[in-house]
């Protein structure tokens, strides 16, 4: 529960990517959450990152929640997906889903020439997923643009072969994309893979380099060399070469964001680091 | 538990052989002067009387009372003095007033909450800071061994130590008292008994203290343990018929001392730059009233405390800048005890005690952490460089200071009853004590420093970080506990008073706040500024539970040939849980935490002989045996199972002999010859058991010239100048001892007018 909580917390701080209000005029219980995404879009040319702004009206009394994307590779405005129903479950959190919706306006206008199916998302607090096909032929897996990630296991690959784990330690992944360049800032908190290092409360790993899978279905993540930055300082002694990751945003239909995971291997101090990160670990982890 | 009974049946042994050996020998009756000092019979108001009756000898409890006369033998002006007098209590003599420190029975604790209870004059002080206290012309201390949860509530799980200070009903006349001794230590008393009226009287009484010490510090060769104490107190009482008494005490005391002599395990030096004191300032008053009514007795004892003390420290004691520490402390105490029960001598089978007792305390603290250069160069820009020399920092000033302030409400509410039932020779008693504690801390920690990041290839600064730390928070602790005792007695029907006791009791141990922790949280948090370290979880570390126990214990109470041998032997089984321990983080902190330690046990005997084979002369013994080692503790990075548990000691022995010759001469009217030894040992420093202090014994003794007004005694402390240490500690992992008092002498004169 403890590391169900913590990512609540720490999402609560990265308010730039979330920000959400919460009313209950007329004893309804609704929230707003507004976030900028990034999306793995696919389509017959390919896959490219891309990002777009969601806003998501969530009404918990009546389980429905109304979808306002604004994305200009889809559309030429905003449009809106009303009335999704929504459900919750202890495993699944809450997930909203419809197989076929026909957008809106901002004024409420159906958009005949939009059509959206498939619609899947799941949300647990801060975090929001959503994948959805727009036309039949574009397929689009949405992830927040910041999201935070809790290490399963850091291995080393040194003579002991050392293995850290820390109950806390957590990734946070900030995405910088633009039409020039697509990069990832990486967070560690809390701490160490090698035994020369003390534990340390932050650690980024600045301008790392992402792209599609292959497959279109994963984020993947490279960088020769990267200086790590600890309170905005840089750490030449700790440099980091070889560095490999891949997001994979896979959805679960048995338990929410657990196969959303984040594995990554480098060298550093001239050892080999591999780094497990799930976005959400089950209680039996 | 098989090792308790047998030791429980030869202590019987001990205590019954003689009796049954010679029973019709030596049938003279005691001298008035030593009755008065082994037999102990409370008339007064005291709180003892008051809970456990006048008689308390022949109870279902172990207690050690030393009187009027050994206290001025053994020069006694602190119950610290008493240690070891009785049996598995040892109150080491360390630092400075503010670290009074009781170990009984193997527990006991270096800060915080203590395990055994304290009342002056019917006064509990409820912080163990105000425990050492010099006292003029104490009449009596009396140690009540084993858990009295039951009638005293929170922190007595292994003792109550009750002092009573000379009262005008007792003595009429005047005082005075002047003693010079090793360490120009001098000490003048000055106190007037007088009673008015038959039912009223008065006493004042004051003395004052000073010593430069033993020890000095290397660093500038001043006196360390130097101290100017002085103490008053007006007592009144008034016997307002033969069914109500009032008694009023109110006192003061004030001391100004330097302290703690810690020598450094390395060179074997006392040596550091930074000055450490401690200051204290107490003011306590307490009202007692006593109606007694044909049916019932209520006593109600009120008493309000302050304190003001300040604790400044060269944390590191070293002849380095790296860090003081000063604590500053105002504290205010209202405690309430209303006590009713039945007629004492009603001749009945049946007799019961119910109570209410109430405390509110109310402190307020400042403890600011001043961070100096070798601090700043060796814990924090050492430590943050070696990790990343290419952009080393530099910290903006020399120093800084890691400030944190509380504020303490804490109170508590209990019940308790004792019913005691008699069936011929068989008194059996029960009581339970409902015992609700309310502790809320509130603190504000606060940073104001900075530093600078520069490119060591270019030298250049490459960016300034602020470090801003405000961290207002609060946190709330409520306990509630059922005290229970059961207990049995037995006289035997012998022409000499035998008893024979079992008790069960649980005791109880408040839990709390550990506020010392504070600057390693600061430090930690500071430390975050830069990027390096886990913070801790305040809430987790800041607070500790209670500690609870369970003793089985009995005992046996014997008086033969006339009362001159009196014997009390006790075997004691214990078992504690959560016991609250002291323990030094790993690293480059600089705080204590204390912890609740898993799960401990604890078994000992107690022998107190107390004989006079000849006339004139008297001999006693008290020793004290206990076995206490941890059941489960693991830290999360060692397991102690198994190990002794630190500071208690194995062994307490005390042994004395006193002849007096009677000398008929105008002046003189006798010459009294004493020898004593206390001994000590081993005593264990830390969890791991590498350490410890083994048995040492520290012979005494003095001879004195009594007239009929006045006493002059000649006197030596460790005639051998043993050299033994006290207390060990470890500070950025430097290890320190504190050695003991050396050979000390002196002279006493005392005047009763």
């Amino acid at each position: 529960m403890k590391k169900c909580i913590l990512p609540l917390l720490f999402a609560a701080m990265t308010t730039t990517v979330f920000t959400s209000c919460l009313g209950d005029g007329n004893n309804e219980q609704t929230a707003q959450i507004t976030a900028t995404m990034v999306q793995l879009r696919k389509d017959a040319n390919g896959t490219e990152l891309t990002t777009a702004n969601y806003r998501y009206n969530i009404n918990y009394t009546d389980g429905i929640i109304d979808i306002t994307i604004y994305d200009e590779d889809s559309y030429g405005a905003a449009f809106v997906l009303e009335d999704v129903p929504m459900t919750y479950s202890e495993d699944l959190g809450y997930t909203f889903r419809a197989t076929d919706i026909t957008p809106t306006t901002a004024t409420g206008e159906a958009i005949t020439d939009l059509h959206i199916t498939n619609l899947y998302g799941q949300y647990a607090g801060p975090t929001l997923d959503l994948r959805y096909t727009i036309n039949g032929n574009t397929s689009i897996l949405a992830i927040p643009e910041s999201s935070t990630y809790y290490f399963t296991d850091i291995v080393t690959a040194a003579a002991d072969g050392a293995s850290y784990e820390y109950g806390e330690s957590y990734v946070n992944l900030k995405y910088r994309i633009n039409a020039d360049s697509a990069l990832v800032d990486m967070t560690l908190y809390n701490i160490r893979f090698v035994s020369e290092m003390p534990v340390m409360e932050s650690m980024t790993f600045p301008s790392i380099e992402v792209a599609p899978s292959p497959s279109g279905d994963a984020i993947m993540l490279t960088a020769d060399e990267i200086i790590p930055k600890i309170s905005n300082t840089p750490y030449p002694s700790y440099k980091v070469t070889n560095f490999t990751g891949s997001l994979n945003p896979a959805f679960s239909a048995t338990s929410f964001f657990s196969y959303e995971n984040l594995r990554a291997t480098f060298s550093c101090m001239e050892m080999n680091v591999r780094i497990n990160a799930d976005m959400y670990i089950t209680s039996d982890k | 538990m098989k090792i308790v009974f047998a030791t429980a049946i030869c202590a019987a042994a001990i205590a019954i052989a003689p009796q049954a050996a010679f029973p019709n020998a030596l049938p003279d009756p005691l001298p008035d002067d030593w009755a008065a000092d082994s037999v102990v019979t409370l008339g007064e108001l005291s709180v003892t009387a008051i809970k456990y009756g006048d008689e308390v000898a022949n109870k279902d409890i172990s207690t050690t009372t030393i009187g009027k006369r050994d206290i001025e033998r053994m020069r006694i002006f602190s119950f610290k003095d008493a240690s070891t007098m009785v049996p598995n209590l040892y109150i080491p003599d360390y630092g400075s007033r503010m670290t009074s420190s009781i170990y009984m029975r193997g527990q006991g604790t270096r800060i915080d909450q203590p395990v055994v209870g304290m009342n002056i004059d019917n006064v509990p002080l409820l912080t163990k800071e105000n425990y050492d206290l010099d006292l003029l012309d104490i009449e009596r201390i009396e140690v009540l061994r084993g858990p009295q949860s039951a009638l005293f509530g929170r922190n007595t799980m292994a003792g109550v130590i009750n002092v009573t200070t000379l009262s005008p009903f007792s003595y009429h006349g005047s005082r005075a008292m002047l003693s010079y001794s090793s360490g120009n230590t001098y000490k003048i008393g000055l106190s007037t008994y007088q009673q008015p009226t038959e039912r009223f009287g008065v006493s004042v009484a004051a003395q004052y203290t000073s010593t430069d010490g033993f020890f000095n510090n290397n660093y500038n060769n001043c006196d360390l343990d130097w101290e100017r104490q002085g103490e008053g107190r007006a007592k009144m009482q008034w016997r307002a018929n033969e069914d109500l008494r009032i008694d009023n005490v109110l006192s003061f005391s004030i001391s100004r001392q330097g302290g703690y002599p810690y020598e450094s395990a390395t060179n074997g030096e006392i040596c550091y730059n930074d000055t450490c004191f401690y200051r204290r300032t107490n003011i306590s008053d307490g009202i007692t009233v006593e109606l007694k009514r044909p049916s019932y007795t209520l006593t109600s004892i009120t008493a309000y405390q302050y304190l003001d003390d300040n604790m400044t420290l060269d944390q590191d004691f070293l002849p380095a800048s790296y860090f003081t520490l000063t604590q500053a402390r105002r504290e205010h105490t209202l405690t309430h005890d209303i006590v009713l029960k039945s007629p004492t001598d009603n001749g009945k089978a049946y007799s019961w005690l119910s109570g209410f007792f109430g405390f509110y305390k109310r402190t307020l603290m400042d403890a600011p952490v001043t961070f100096k250069d070798d601090g700043i160069a060796n814990l924090i820009e050492y430590y943050r460089n070696k990790y990343n020399p290419d952009y080393p920092i530099s910290w903006e000033s020399r120093q800084f200071v890691l400030n944190s302030n509380f504020k303490t409400h804490n109170f508590g509410l209990a019940l308790y009853h004792q019913s005691t039932y008699k069936i011929g020779d068989f008194a059996l008693s029960a009581a339970l004590r409902l015992d609700f504690e309310y502790n809320h801390l509130g603190y504000l920690s606060q940073c104001d420093t900075g530093y600078d990041t520069y490119n060591a290839a270019t030298g250049e600064l490459y960016r300034h970080d602020d470090v801003n730390i405000n961290d207002p928070g609060g946190q709330t602790q409520t306990f509630l506990q059922l005290l229970p005792k059961v207990s049995a007695t037995y006289h035997f029907r012998t022409p000499q008073p035998i008893s024979v006791f079992a008790s069960v009791a649980k005791g109880y141990k408040a839990g709390g706040f550990n506020t010392q922790m504070f600057s390693d949280v600061l430090q930690q948090r500071l430390m975050g500024y830069m990027g390096f370290g886990s913070l801790y979880k305040v809430e987790e570390i800041i607070s500790y539970k209670p500690e609870t126990n369970w003793t089985i214990e009995t005992g046996v109470h014997s008086e033969c040939f006339g009362g001159r041998i009196r014997t009390d032997v006790t075997a004691f089984y214990i078992h504690t849980t959560d016991q609250q321990l002291t323990v030094f983080p790993d690293g480059n902190t600089t705080g204590r935490i204390m912890t609740n330690a898993g799960k401990s046990r604890s078994y000992g005997v107690e022998v107190a002989i107390k004989a006079r084979p000849v006339e004139r002369l008297t001999v006693s013994l008290s020793y004290g045996f206990t076995d206490a080692r941890f059941i489960e503790f693991d830290n999360g990075k060692e397991n102690y199972s198994g190990k002794f548990i630190p500071y208690a000691p194995k062994n307490t022995i005390f042994a004395g002999a006193i002849y007096t010759l009677p000398i008929n001469h105008a002046w003189i009217n006798g010459i009294t010859f004493d020898a004593h030894a206390r001994a000590v040992g081993d005593i264990y420093w830390n969890e791991t058991n590498d350490e410890k202090q083994p048995l040492y014994c520290l012979p005494g003794a003095s001879i004195t010239l009594t007239g009929k007004h006045y006493s002059v005694e000649l006197w030596g402390e460790n005639l051998s100048d043993t050299d033994y240490n006290t207390f060990y500690f470890v500070s950025i992992g430097n290890t320190f001892f504190q050695h003991g008092k050396p050979l000390t002498i002196g002279a006493t004169l005392r005047i009763n007018i």
